[in-house]
């Protein structure tokens, strides 16, 4: 089957003009939607042959050259667990979905409320009470139906974590307390997998990478068991709009890197620190 | 000529922000602790504390001419 397919999509590839003006041969999504029908299967299927055989799919079009054919194949073979579907969680999946990572396991067992409606792109009024798990498997699926998505509504817990990270290459973690970070980070270290952590408050917030044998979020909160509160100073400040969407970006940017192998281009024992009030833009080093 | 330090002050510490800050006077060799204690600001709510760019502790001594940046905690999301 897969001599076939092969053939076939190097038939109906078209050349399309990149923007340095060379013509690459690519796949569009209604090509790769009537190909897997017809082979039945899916399309991430369709998908990794054209990449494997020099076709680029037309969605991943303006990624090109910044990701280059193999990137994209390494990206749509990719898994990344996003813990936390709220703001920044609602716009890691966004970029996530669009860059073209293959598999996304989204983790909150938290329902969409009033309150979420300012800053969460999930989060719409018809939807206010729905699971936030769902909605972003739903948005996934309608951006990128090329991807597996699993929609996990439950929290992740000491004893469902390492079920619901299983063979991730990167977590995200975009969670809204302390505590719920500190175990995320526990759970990704014991199953040896990178971190992707932000935190924000206000106009103020931070990125950070953690590999498992960094020291990671002890070097910005202090050890777990000194905690005193489970939240920071955003239940002073509130959580904004633009500052949740910038280092959602920012976060979702880091874990691409994480993906592509770009090792010497992290934020390991560093932190990258936004205060938009004062326009600072900052990598500070945490150790 | 009296030591100063560029001192910024992030979140909810901007309010404790002092009149020329980026010129702030210190007493050579005093530690952020005590920096911290002058400000007003409550041990609890000075997390992070960075001079130079440099994560530090509370014992650190300053010597004029640093960058010193604080903050709150933050976990938001």
């Amino acid at each position: 089957m897969l001599s076939e397919l092969k053939s076939i999509i190097e038939n109906v590839a078209l050349p399309k003009q990149m923007p340095d003006g060379a013509l690459e041969p690519t796949l569009s999504v209604a090509q790769i939607e009537e190909l897997a029908i017809r082979f039945g299967t899916d399309g991430k299927t369709i998908e990794v042959t054209a990449l494997e055989n020099g076709i680029l799919p037309e969605r991943y079009l303006r990624n090109f050259k910044s990701f280059n054919l193999s990137d994209q194949l390494r990206l749509l073979k990719s898994k990344v667990a996003v813990v936390g579907l709220g703001g920044l969680g609602g716009t890691v999946l966004e970029w996530l979905t669009r860059a073209g990572v293959g598999h996304l396991n989204l983790i909150d067992g938290d329902r969409f409320e009033d309150h979420n409606l300012n800053r969460q792109l999930l989060c719409t009024q018809n939807r206010l009470g729905t699971a936030k798990a769902r909605a972003a498997a739903e948005r996934a699926c309608r951006i990128n139906s090329s991807l597996t998505v699993e929609a996990h509504t439950e929290f992740l817990t000491a004893q469902n974590a390492a079920r619901l990270v299983s063979e991730c290459h990167v977590v995200v973690d975009c969670l809204d307390t302390i505590p719920s970070r500190f175990a995320v980070e526990a759970a990704v270290k014991t199953a040896g997998i990178p971190l992707v952590s932000a935190a924000v408050a206000g106009l103020t917030g931070h990125i950070t990478t953690v590999f498992p044998q960094d020291r990671g979020l002890e070097l910005i909160y202090g050890p777990a068991h000194e905690l005193k509160e489970a939240k920071g100073v955003e239940t002073i400040l509130g959580n904004l709009p633009p500052t949740v969407g910038l280092i959602a970006s920012i976060q979702s940017a880091e874990v691409i890197k994480v993906l592509l192998g770009q090792d010497d281009q992290l934020l390991r024992n560093q932190m990258l620190m936004v205060d938009l009030s004062s326009n600072t833009y900052e990598v500070l080093k945490l150790i | 000529m009296d030591a100063t330090i560029d001192l910024k002050l992030f979140a909810t510490l901007a309010a404790h922000t002092p009149h020329e800050a980026s010129r702030y006077p210190i007493t050579t060799g005093m530690t952020v602790a005590h920096l911290i204690e002058l400000l007003q600001i409550p041990p609890v709510s000075a997390k992070l504390i960075f001079v130079n760019g440099i994560r530090v502790d509370l014992a650190t001594r300053l010597n004029g001419g640093e960058r010193v940046g604080i903050f709150p905690p933050v976990g938001g999301g």
